[in-house]
């Protein structure tokens, strides 16, 4: 599927947010990453569904993290973003600065 | 430490599932609910888990509940569809039993709906009822009710009772002028009748209480659509043209829709005048549309007081009548006759979808245990049952779903079929189509062939012993007792299905050819052509009719090679429809008119020459010459029926009478009796009705009808030959006398192929039911016939215990089959319709070819495996 298919903006975020935790990006990291970023709330429906969708995509992968007490023992997903992911993401930003350019007096406005 | 809400995390776990995916992601959520607490908030943090909770299990919910079983259904389609496709042979009989069995009750039950349950297309129809006067001693056999206008209008004048009540009548009218005239249905009908019974234009307008009186004076008429198409080429200026009825110009000031269907045939629409009619003539159509909530009983009530007061003030013709109600349903059902017929046929075609699904429960059952196998491995390789019941129940759904609409579409082209072949014999408010009730019986029907024919087989796979299958598979899957049971039941219903369907069929067949049989009429039709001619002036005198009736005989005469061409009054033989113009007769020493009862009408008046040309025989006296004719005397020629009845044990010859409404006939001598004829091949008793032949030059009438033995002549040279008397006659018909007799039968015609049809059908299915179902059941039996060999049984012991059990089953069968035949017959007896030696030889045959395949499906397994090696069907190998 990877390859054909697009990226919604709260994708696009998500697989940021994942690439921004590195190690750490487990659900309740990435949310509150891109409720920290965003600074709006992400309701946990949106984003378990976003994760299931890319993960569909193959833009991300999961493994299951060994489990420390702080933990409290349940399975832990930790989120890694392929190659696939990475290049779809590369292309959108070529794309975003290509627009961009020329804009100066909006960016700059802002 | 403080749990999340139960319940919500019970739902949450619930909706993701038991999986490594599922316990990560409500670990997730109790963690972040336990930060949330631990950074103070208590009722927040719970709200925040119910609000994220609901917010997560919903689409996973969703995706379990719809999402993955349509994926699933897909799948099991996928999955039925190859596995069918691998078996095209099982799909072929399956497929092919189920689309005969479906499609066959789908098209008779369009019939049975059209005529039984689909409303009548007329709005507020249950409230709709058909009014009449009826008088116990002038029963008229056939007639619908109907009523004069002075009870009409009395009628009219009830309050309450009736929301609208309208009347109407029919006649034939000549339209147009010149050589392009012809004779058209009229259609009169108050502007009530049009408004209940919901009549609708296509363009202009109805007529209207309001617009009535000018109406009738500008001489309005509303036009058929069909009118409007074939005459007048769909001109869309039509409404405010004149047009020539009858030689009056009238003003159209409407296109009639097409789908408004009251009176059959119906050209033109004009609005009825009752003062120009007899008042005291019964011949109003009476329709009704009672009022919210009255009662029949209250109407009766009102009707009967309203019969008191008219019988009061105008005794003589109000006294002996007396006024009748019934639903117009039941009114238009009387005139189509008994719905016998439909029913019969509706019971033969569900007996055909029997038949049908006992053939797919038993190729299923032979196709369930040859899959025994596969299914073993799969169970083995961890299918659940579940599955396994779903995709044999799948296989049974895709099979009655290609039934289902193959059944719909079959029910679409017999309707067009009957609509095409049989369109003119159905009354107007009759519809056969493809409606929601029939959409829904087909659906029923398939629902329940699913039922018979898929579950059993699905059971059967979803009860599957691994481990003995696997150990036994491929050599002895032998039938358990319960299973041949089925088998027994199967192949006996099966015989004895088959054996009914033919037996009913041979009845139907016996019945049309009793119908069909026009040598024992009383006279001769076959050779005879007819020429029905309409005098566009019905009140021109009778000599000036005869002169011109006897041009157009004379220049018809080519056609006859010089033989004689003789004049009926009226159609063929004069008694096509209900005598509704009964005319009394009162005989010498008898005071009062014969009730018309006993003689329906005065007969038919015919020129000399008749009794000739028909062959009805002369049993005393003589008929009417040329003599009769110019002597001017009145006189008669009775039948030995009416010559019974109305001079019972004397000898009707000399005898005189007159017939009411003839007065210038006079006194009539009967001067010859006639043998007895019956005019419809339909007559259930062939015995005859009574008839009076009038001499056409003496009696009054202006539809003759001119038969000749002789060349056809089509309709085109018949015009050229009376183009010299073509100014005062219109040419309704060139025919023959037999082909009106086969146009006569033709429903019944139609019928009886339907049944042929119906019983081949039957018995093919049924034969291919049987072979599969005993072939199957020997091949069962491989095992036990290597065994009973190894151990010493000769072969000859082997087939004659196989054998004898086939032979007790088709002894049943054939036995149940035949009963219910002789059943059949019995009926068809009481019917008038006995079996001949041809009859009971199709039965007869219909049991050996039955016979043969039993032989040929128990004997071929039998044979090839009293062959085979014991060793190697003992250890399964053969």
């Amino acid at each position: 599927m990877g390859k054909n298919a697009g990226l919604g903006e709260f994708e696009q975020l998500v697989l940021l947010a994942i690439l921004q935790l590195k190690d750490d990006a487990n659900a309740p990291s990435i949310a509150q990453c891109l409720e920290e970023s965003a600074q709006r709330e992400v309701s946990r429906g949106a984003l378990y569904s976003a994760l299931d969708r890319l993960e569909k995509k193959e833009f991300l992968t999961w493994a299951v993290k060994a489990t420390a007490a702080g933990d409290r023992g349940h399975p832990k997903r930790r989120f890694e973003v392929t190659e696939e992911g990475k290049g779809v993401l590369r292309n959108y930003r070529a794309a975003l600065l290509e627009l961009w350019d020329g804009l100066e007096e909006v960016w700059v406005a802002r | 430490m403080k749990r999340p809400p139960f319940l919500f995390s019970r739902f949450l776990s619930w909706c993701l599932g038991d999986t490594l995916q599922g316990s990560a992601v409500v670990g997730d959520l109790n963690e972040e609910y336990h930060e949330l607490r631990s950074r103070g908030f208590g009722t927040r943090a719970d709200l925040w888990f119910l609000w994220q909770a609901v917010a997560i299990g919903l689409p996973y919910l969703a995706e379990r509940l719809i999402a993955r079983p349509l994926v699933q259904l897909r799948s099991d389609l996928r999955f039925s569809m190859r596995s069918l496709l691998r078996s095209p042979s099982y799909l072929g009989v399956t497929a092919g039993s189920l689309i005969l069995g479906i499609g066959v009750n789908t098209a008779i039950f369009s019939v049975v709906n059209g005529v039984l349950i689909r409303p009548l297309p007329y709005p507020d129809q249950e409230r709709l009822i058909d009014m009449g006067e009826f008088n116990p001693a002038e029963v008229c056999e056939g007639c619908g009710l109907s009523a004069s206008p002075a009870t009409f209008q009395a009628w009219q004048g009830t309050v309450g009772v009736f929301e609208k009540i309208g009347a109407s009548t029919d006649d034939q009218v000549t339209l147009g002028e010149g050589l392009g005239r012809r004779r058209v249905q009229l259609g009169n009908a108050t502007p009530a009748l049009l408004e209940l019974l919901g009549a609708n234009v296509n363009r202009g307008r109805l007529f209207s209480d309001v617009t009535l009186i000018d109406d009738i004076r500008e001489g309005a008429v509303v036009v058929s659509e069909q009118i409007w198409r074939t005459i007048y080429g769909a001109d869309p200026e039509i409404v405010g043209k004149t047009i020539l009825v009858d030689s009056r110009p009238r003003n159209v000031v409407g296109v009639m829709d097409p789908g408004f269907r009251y009176l059959a045939g119906v050209d033109i629409w004009a609005p009825l005048e009752l003062r120009d009619l007899d008042q005291h003539a019964r011949n109003l159509w009476v329709v009704a549309l009672t009022s919210h909530g009255v009662s029949s009983d209250e109407v009766a009530a009102r009707l009967a007081s309203i019969d008191e007061s008219l019988a009061s003030v105008d005794p003589t013709n109000h006294a002996e009548w007396e006024t009748r109600t019934q639903p117009l349903r039941e009114a238009f059902l009387h005139e189509l006759g008994p719905p016998a017929a439909a029913i019969f046929l509706m019971a033969v075609a569900l007996a055909v979808l029997l038949i049908a699904c006992a053939n797919i429960a038993s190729v299923s059952g032979a196709r369930s245990l040859e899959r025994m196998r596969e299914m073993s491995v799969r169970a083995a390789l961890g299918a659940g049952r579940g599955r396994l019941f779903r995709e044999t129940l799948t296989e049974s759904i895709v099979l009655a779903s290609i039934g289902g609409v193959a059944g719909i579409a079959i029910a679409y082209g017999f309707s067009g079929v009957l609509e095409t072949k049989l369109g003119g014999f159905f009354p107007p408010w009759l519809q056969i189509g493809v409606d929601v009730r029939l959409l829904a019986f087909s659906a029923f029907v398939a629902g329940l062939t699913v039922l018979v024919a898929g579950l059993v087989p699905a059971l059967r796979v979803s009860r599957v012993d691994v481990m003995g299958a696997l150990r036994r598979a491929g050599y002895s899957t032998s039938s358990g007792a319960r299973t041949v049971k089925w088998q027994a039941l199967l192949v006996t219903l099966q015989i004895a299905m088959g054996l009914v369907l033919v037996g009913a069929a041979t009845l139907s067949v016996r019945s049309y050819i009793q119908i069909s049989r026009f040598d024992d009429l009383g006279y001769n039709p076959y050779g005879v052509r007819s020429v029905g001619l309409s005098l566009d002036d019905d009140s021109m005198g009778v000599s000036n009719r005869n002169s011109v009736v006897g041009s157009a005989s004379e220049s018809l005469e080519p056609l006859a090679a010089g033989r004689q061409v003789v004049v009926e009054q009226e159609r063929f033989l004069g008694t096509f429809g209900p005598f509704d113009s009964a005319s009394p007769v009162s005989v010498e020493g008898s005071e009062s008119p014969v009730s018309n009862s006993i003689v329906p009408r005065h007969g038919v008046s015919v020129s000399p020459g008749y009794f000739e040309l028909l062959e009805i025989p002369v049993i005393r006296g003589r008929v009417f010459d040329i003599q009769d004719e110019r002597r001017g005397v009145g006189v008669v020629v009775v039948n030995e029926k009416a010559a019974s009845v109305l001079w019972p044990g004397e000898n009707a010859l000399g005898k005189t009478m007159r017939i009411a409404d003839e007065n210038d006939a006079g006194v009539l001598t009967v001067v010859g009796i006639v043998g007895d004829i019956v005019v419809s091949p339909l007559q259930a008793s062939r015995s005859g009705h009574p008839r009076i032949y009038t001499l056409f030059s003496q009696s009054p009438g202006a539809r003759p009808t001119l038969l000749f033995r002789g060349s056809p002549g089509t309709r085109t040279e018949v015009l050229e030959m009376i183009s010299s008397v073509q100014a005062d006659l219109t040419l309704l018909e060139v025919s023959s006398l037999e082909e009106m007799l086969i146009r006569w039968i033709k429903p019944q015609s139609v019928a009886v192929r339907i049944m042929g049809g119906m019983s081949v059908l039957a018995l093919v299915l049924a034969s291919v039911g049987i072979y599969g179902m005993l072939a199957l059941a020997v091949t069962t039996r491989r095992r036990e016939i290597g065994i009973r060999i190894a151990l010493g049984s000769t072969h000859w012991g082997v087939a004659r215990l196989i054998m004898t059990r086939v032979a007790f089953l088709f002894a049943v069968g054939a036995l149940l089959g035949l009963g219910g035949s002789s059943l059949l017959s019995g009926l068809g007896g009481a019917m008038g319709i006995t079996l001949g030696t041809n009859e009971i030889g199709t039965l007869l045959n219909s049991v050996a070819i039955l016979a043969l395949v039993c032989l040929i499906a128990a004997g071929r397994p039998l044979l090839d495996a009293v062959r085979t090696n014991p060793s190697l069907t003992t250890r399964g190998d053969g």
